[in-house]
């Protein structure tokens, strides 16, 4: 394990993983006591909401932080116990879990945790928070907290029957920004409850298990609306589920699974802009059934070879009713679908360990779009119902190798053939609207290949490397109203480990990803000369290095860590080619450095000092530079949107953690 | 005698590099019968000791392995083991281990499948992971367990992952506030990607339930898939959408109204001040704001 290696678990991937000491003293000292308590003090220089976006240090401040990690089991009945957690108590982002049981019985357990979210992207607005305009334009700055309590029961009866139960009541309030019809920016009160309870009973022998489930939601808005535009209705959902596997011989097993659920919303319609009388209901009795069906077989022939059966369905029924009492112009429309699976796989153990595997994947889906009819100026549609038919056959093929030399390997192609029935998709759409049908991409006839390889070297315990690479090629068939022509993704990762003694390590990542896809449209629908095409590259590089070194007998911990993540958005116009990409390129480049040292004091009691540092540079996300900056006007406010700021954030932490 | 000893040593060579099916062909072995004592007489050390302080050796739980011959029901009947310890291994876990990762997991499953029903169809048995793999036994802390080191443990083979985390925009991974399993299962689901729900919108809304609906007017790609969208670890975009927006919506909306045009830089500002410089920032989502759905009648445009 790359980083536990180095033992930089905490600070090197987050700040807010303050107490790193008790994970590091229990892979060094090997105390493997669940019992620490950390107290930590930390100042934070320039914050800004991104780099507090989730920590909670969204302040420029001192923060004491608490943390505690306790397990006690009882000495005269050992299968009593009590296991609580504290973490980063003091913080905006924070948890309290606790759990008590009897070990083979019962547990009891309950707990708070607290997120945190600041909506770091600035955003210029012309309203206040109760939305009165303002003479001047203003930056948001906004966060949300979402409150979750929770607690759970489990009871283990004899005879192998479970019951398990869990009930969690979230709140998430606060503002975030968000645009409005016009794109107007405005604070967006939040103020969302999403209460759920969760049952399941599970039945076991040595062969046979079955586990019956259930799952209730109910989520409610207190605010409707905001100024002109719809705010997310209230709704809720249910599931019940059997999920079941029999283990038939030494040879084979088959699992299956069961589900039905249901979500309805019947909110009060917003009426914003429309005659209320001109309804004959407030609401619309939203609701969708779903059913879903899984069954697997798996089947070892002989010692070699092992075939795996598998099929899938997904069933959607929307049966929201079509509204025709809406005003001439308005319509509503649901959607439906039936997603289905086949599948067979192959695996064959080939000789010195060697092992071969494939198999073939078929997939149905068809969906259909049910709409009322609607007439504006620029197009009327009748009632209609659209229909889809895309199905997709896959084949894939994987090696892998045993460890030689040091070396493993493994290696996977897959080719993928996507057909949709776009005629009857056409003419249907032709009677109705010819521009009013979109073909989603994700519907499109496509043809994907795709590789995936992994190669592992492990010289010895001191040296092991890791390479991935995953290419995509997707290639879309052109339509007229889809524009997705093709798709490439590549991604290469390499990690590398250097340990050469207990006292030393070095790990090193680096990944590199890119995106190309290009797109083309047309200016007038079936004028051919009217295309246009684009390319869009966006691409990501990552790399990072962290190192740990010990003296002093082990008394004396340094590690450090630096990470490198740059992010390149370009677009390109194709064709014509006299036409400039009017859009700025979106680039954002994050350095940041972490110092630690750990002093163990005693075997018990571990002292952490430690240094983060962390440029977050981003250019850009609104229209400047080349074109000027973005001012104050409510021109600007309308068309520039989001600004996600730079900063240089550090922070400097002492803690202390001690073991019990 | 030497010959029997030969013939016991090959055979319990056999057994221990067999797997689930191959355990037709095991031999009867014996068991020591004398809890973790024997065991410890040898295996005394720290990281094995840590065992005792685990849920793993709670005697009074009749289903832990305390209860059951101890560290013989992990790594078999020992006593062959204890006669010739250094000819005859007993049965070992990690990648020291001659037996395949079926074969290990197996011995944990022999316990742990009521909770583990679909682990046989799932994507990490498919590609050899053990249970061990990314389990600590012998330890109070499994690292996997732990939502602050659970990252590491799953990156260990998910590079592209981690990557992805630490991008601009991500969900609060890092932090340890959503973990890989909050919307994972490793040991295999009855979702797509091994997720915990039966697809992926169902896994999204267990946190995001403002988005599920049904709107009266629904957005046909977002009630498909939240992932046709957005992309879930990581994204340089914001609200970790695949592409930006106007490119992203334009890959469905090509066809009709302001979408289709390409923009031209002298109609963006500093030209005429068209309605093609809406595009810029939150590009068609300025205006299109409620594009999860809407409850507004007759809003098919999300604007409203």
């Amino acid at each position: 394990m790359k980083r536990s290696k180095v033992a930089a678990i905490c600070v090197a991937l987050s700040v807010v993983c303050i107490p790193g000491p008790r994970e590091l003293a229990a892979q060094e000292y090997g105390n493997q006591s669940a019992n620490t308590v950390d107290l930590s003090y930390i100042y934070v220089d320039n914050p800004n909401g991104k780099f507090g976006e989730y920590n909670g240090f969204d302040e420029n401040n001192h923060y004491v932080v608490l943390g505690l990690d306790w397990f006690l089991r009882s000495e005269e009945s050992p299968e009593q116990y009590w296991d609580v957690d504290i973490h980063n108590l003091g913080l905006a982002t924070f948890s309290v879990n606790g759990e008590y049981g009897s070990q083979g019985d019962y547990r009891i357990r309950g707990g708070y945790e607290q997120l945190q979210k600041v909506y770091h992207d600035g955003a210029l607005t012309i309203y206040d928070d109760d939305l009165d305009v303002l003479p001047e334009p203003r930056d948001i700055t906004t966060s949300t907290k979402r409150k979750t309590a929770s607690v759970g029961f489990d009871k283990f009866f004899g005879s192998g029957w479970e019951l398990k139960t869990d009930f969690r009541s979230q709140l998430k309030d606060g503002q975030r920004p968000r645009p409005i019809n016009g794109g107007l920016i405005v604070p967006q009160d939040i103020d969302f409850r999403h209460e759920e309870f969760e049952a399941s009973l599970t039945y076991a022998t040595e062969k046979a298990q079955l586990v019956f489930g259930s799952y209730f939601s109910d989520f409610s808005n207190a605010n409707d609306l905001i100024l002109n535009t719809a705010a997310e209705p209230d709704n809720n959902f249910y599931k019940l589920s059997a999920n079941g596997g029999f283990t038939i011989n030494n040879t084979s097993r088959i699992t299956g699974y069961l589900a039905y659920s249901n979500g309805e919303q019947n909110d009060n319609f917003r009426k914003y802009g429309i005659e209320s009388g001109t309804f004959s209901t407030d609401s619309l009795n939203a609701e969708v059934d779903t059913i879903n069906l899984q069954f697997d077989y798996r089947n070892r022939l002989s010692r070699k070879l092992e075939l795996d059966f598998n099929y899938r369905l997904e069933s959607r029924d929307n049966d929201t009713p079509l509204y025709s009492d809406f005003p001439s112009e308005k319509n509503n429309k649901v959607y439906s679908w039936d997603k289905q699976k086949l599948g067979v796989k192959v695996r064959y153990r080939l000789p010195a360990r060697w092992r071969l595997q494939g198999g073939l994947q078929y997939a149905d889906y068809q969906y259909e779009v049910n709409k009322s009819p609607r007439s504006t100026g620029r197009l009327t549609e009748q009632a209609a119902t659209l229909k889809d038919d895309t199905d997709e056959l896959t084949a894939w093929a994987e090696i892998r190798s045993p460890m030689i030399a040091g070396f493993y390997g493994n290696l996977k192609y897959s080719h993928s053939d996507r057909d949709a029935d776009l005629d009857s998709v056409r003419e249907e759409a032709a009677t109705v609207d010819p521009g009013g049908v979109a073909l989603s991409f994700y519907l499109i006839p496509r043809v994907r290949n795709k590789i995936d390889l992994l190669l592992s070297y492990s010289m010895s315990e001191n040296l092991s490397a890791g390479f991935n690479l995953n290419l995509i090629n997707d290639d879309y068939d052109p339509i007229a109203w889809a524009s997705l022509d093709s798709r490439e993704i590549n991604i290469y990762t390499l990690d590398i480990t250097y340990s050469p003694s207990t006292d030393f390590s070095l790990n090193a990542y680096a990944g590199i990803e890119n995106y190309e896809i290009e797109q083309s449209g047309y200016g007038t629908l079936g004028d051919d000369s009217s295309i246009w095409e684009y390319e869009i590259n966006d691409k990501s590089k990552l790399f990072g290095i962290s190192g740990r070194a010990s003296t002093l007998s082990g008394k004396l911990d340094f590690r450090f860590n630096y990470r490198y993540q740059r992010g390149d958005g370009k677009y390109e116009t194709l064709d014509p080619s006299d036409v400039s990409g009017p859009f700025p390129d979106l680039e954002t480049t994050i350095n940041s450095f972490t110092l630690e040292a750990d002093v163990f004091v005693s075997r018990d009691f571990i002292i952490n000092i430690s240094y983060h540092y962390e440029d977050y540079d981003s250019d850009s996300w609104v229209w400047k530079n080349d074109f000027g900056e973005p001012g104050d006007t409510y021109f600007d406010i309308l068309n520039y949107g989001y600004d996600s700021p730079d900063y240089v954030s550090q922070l400097f932490m002492i803690a202390g953690s001690y073991r019990f | 005698m030497r010959l029997r000893q030969e013939i016991v040593i090959i055979l319990i060579l056999l057994w221990s590099g067999s797997s689930f099916a191959e355990s037709e062909q095991a031999i009867e072995l014996t068991h020591l019968g004398d809890g973790e004592k024997a065991c410890l007489e040898c295996h005394d050390s720290s990281r094995v000791n840590s065992i005792l302080d685990t849920p793993h050796f709670v005697a009074a739980d009749a289903r832990s392995p305390a209860a059951n011959q101890a560290c013989e029901a992990c790594h078999g009947p020992a006593k062959e083991h204890s006669l010739y310890p250094q000819e005859v291994s007993a049965m070992r876990f990690g990648t020291h281990s001659n037996s395949s990762a079926e074969a290990q997991s197996a011995i944990c499953l022999s316990c742990h499948q009521r909770d583990h029903i679909n682990w046989g169809n799932s994507a990490h048995a498919g590609e050899d992971v053990a249970c061990v793999s990314c389990h600590t036994v012998h330890t109070q802390r499994d690292m996997v367990l732990d939502p602050i080191s659970q990252t590491d443990v799953c990156f260990t083979c998910h590079l592209r992952e981690e990557m992805e985390v630490n991008k601009p925009y991500r969900h609060p991974v890092r932090e340890g506030a959503v973990t890989c399993t909050d919307c994972h299962n490793p040991h295999g689901s009855n979702g797509p990607s091994a997720l915990v729900r039966s697809s992926v919108n169902e896994t999204c809304f267990l946190c995001h339930a403002e988005k599920r609906g049904p709107f009266v007017n629904e957005h046909e790609p977002v009630q498909d898939s939240c992932v046709n969208c957005h992309t879930p670890h990581g994204s340089n975009i914001e609200n970790l959408l695949i592409v930006r927006a106007p490119f992203l919506c334009q890959q469905c909306h090509s066809d009709h109204s302001h979408a289709r045009e390409a923009y031209d830089f002298e109609d963006l500002p500093g030209g005429d001040g068209s309605r093609q410089n809406r595009v810029i920032g939150g590009a068609c989502l300025n205006c299109h704001s409620n594009i999860h759905g809407s409850n507004m009648p007759g809003a098919r445009s999300f604007r409203e």
